[in-house]
């Protein structure tokens, strides 16, 4: 399901590989003027403070979060994930909620308060392999 | 977040108001949506086009300059032109804009039409240069689901509860000439349409469509010069609009913002929310309703699902919310949206809504949400 070499990072923006080769840490900043942290650390300013980017350092996430919501795509809603797909919410980092692919496709197996995990998954995209951010539940025979 | 101080500069009226009849996808041009609208609007005001002194077009997806495009075919009276996009509330904000322009005395008669066509609308958060994890950021059907599952979980309802809402809304769009859906549902066919997500059925989802809504606002000054009937004037008593906060946690901000922007237009026409008689709000999914007459105050925390099954929502109820509809069943073109949205109020304020009249409506809001999100409430009034 994961390689180390091989296939690129879908998003390198958003994440890296780890040493294990198989979970992602994710890429954010952090504000020197109100401490907040941001994700993605791509942005523009501090969402919380305005400061400018200068004011923004780097710094990883290990990639584990808690599941708060989630829901089913029972439809084709969105390109590149036919049904059942299902859409997390998952909280990153303190204050830090994203909406995140999950690797499950069946509820029952997900639960609100749920440790999460990004992992990296092989997936074709315009005909090469990359390898996309996909969380799933900690331990769940990574 | 921004008010305008209605209060202290001359009073706006509505005095005409007028629809194309929102519809699915067609190849009718935006011109002749916008067009109908607008001379509707025109004579239900007994106004002529030489009289409106500026016009403000709220569309998403007509491309640049649709005013002069279309205003032509009215003659080329010389008159102001300003085009407003602001996603879903562009019809909103047109009609603030007009407001704004009589209120302070740069137009005694002001036009605010919206208009647009499916499909060519294009979202600027896809272009920030930011990827995200997940392109659902993007999607609001996912957003509102999320928010749905925690809201239904949060208050011990059931998806049967939250479909209640369609039922309502298609009810009261199947009586309405200018709605795109004009079949009432039983719950048993809301909750059979298919899912499309969380617990969201089609039936609970707006549909993708096309129209036009127009609304003329003036001063005292051109009612008496115009003759207009004052009885039929309806009053602007307040205009508000802000934006999302940062979510702290607490609550959606999406809440927030919309209890926010909800209360202080109540408070700045000296009104309390249970003053309400009509409530046009965004219900392009279902939740939306239920969440949104909560943070209003229409109802207690948590008891949406209750004020909405006993009927306090209903036409004839405590409140009606959503009488033409919503936009479930009237239709949500995006510019036309919040314009379509004050027809409505004032027909009911004047007491010429027919069979979907609501007893004795003497005051309303229309509430619109801009995804990204920005909201945007109008209180108007019935002397």
């Amino acid at each position: 399901m994961t390689s180390t070499d091989g296939p690129a990072l879908e998003k390198p923006a958003l994440y890296r590989l780890a040493e294990d080769g198989q979970s992602l840490r994710l890429l954010a900043v952090r504000c020197r003027e109100c401490t907040a942290t941001s994700f993605p650390a791509t942005v523009h300013g501090c969402r919380r403070c305005g400061a400018d980017t200068s004011a923004l350092e780097a710094v990883e996430l290990g990639g584990a979060g808690i599941l708060k919501n989630f829901v089913t795509l029972h439809r084709d809603v969105m390109a590149g994930f036919p049904p059942p797909a299902i859409i997390g919410e998952v909280e990153i980092a303190p204050g830090v909620v994203e909406e995140v692919h999950l690797l499950e496709t069946d509820e029952a197996l997900l639960a609100r308060g749920a440790i999460v995990q990004a992992v990296a998954v092989e997936i074709g995209r315009d005909g090469a392999r990359q390898l996309a951010c996909r969380f799933t539940v900690a331990g769940a025979g990574q | 977040m921004s008010t305008i101080p209605l209060g202290t500069l001359r009073p706006v009226h509505v005095v005409g108001v007028g629809m194309h009849p929102y519809q699915f996808p067609s190849e009718t041009p935006y011109v002749r949506l916008g067009l109908a609208a607008i001379r509707m609007a025109l004579a239900d005001a007994g106004v002529r086009w030489p009289e409106v002194q500026t016009a403000f077009v709220g569309t998403t997806g007509t491309g640049m300059a649709s005013g002069r495009t279309m205003f032509r075919h009215l003659g080329s009276t010389g008159l102001a032109v300003m085009q407003v996009e602001n996603a879903s509330a562009s019809g909103s904000t047109a009609f603030r804009s007009a407001v704004t322009a009589v209120a302070c005395g740069a137009a005694d008669v002001a036009l605010a039409v919206g208009v647009d066509k499916f499909g060519d609308a294009q979202r600027s958060g896809r272009k920030d240069g930011i990827e995200r994890l997940s392109d659902s950021v993007h999607v609001p059907l996912v957003k509102f689901a999320l928010l749905a599952r925690e809201y239904l979980d949060r208050h011990g309802l059931t998806p049967r509860d939250m479909a209640r809402v369609a039922v309502k809304n298609h009810g009261n769009a199947s009586g309405n000439p200018f709605a795109q859906f004009r079949k009432p549902r039983t719950l048993e066919q809301v909750m059979a349409s298919p899912k499309v997500v969380g617990e969201l059925t089609a039936l609970q989802c707006t549909p993708r469509g096309e129209g036009g809504a127009a609304a003329i606002v003036a001063s005292e000054d051109a009612i008496r010069r115009l003759g207009i009937e004052p009885r039929r004037a309806i009053r602007v008593a307040s205009s508000v609009m802000n934006s999302e906060p940062l979510d702290d946690g607490r609550e959606p901000a999406i809440v927030t913002m919309c209890r926010d922007s909800a209360g202080r237009a109540c408070r700045a026409a000296g009104i309390r929310p249970e003053d309400l008689d009509i409530v046009e709000l965004h219900d392009a999914f279902s939740i939306e309703e239920l969440i949104y007459t909560e943070a209003f105050g229409l109802c207690g925390p948590g008891e949406a699902g209750e004020f909405l099954a006993s009927g306090a929502s209903a036409i004839g109820g405590r409140c009606a919310v959503n009488p033409s509809g919503g936009l479930l069943g009237q239709g949500h073109p995006l510019g036309p949206t919040g314009i379509g949205q004050v027809a409505e109020i004032v027909r009911q304020l004047r007491g010429e809504n027919g069979e979907r009249q609501h007893p004795g409506a003497k005051t309303g809001m229309a509430h619109m949400i801009g995804v990204g999100s920005i909201s945007i409430a109008h209180v108007l009034c019935r002397d």
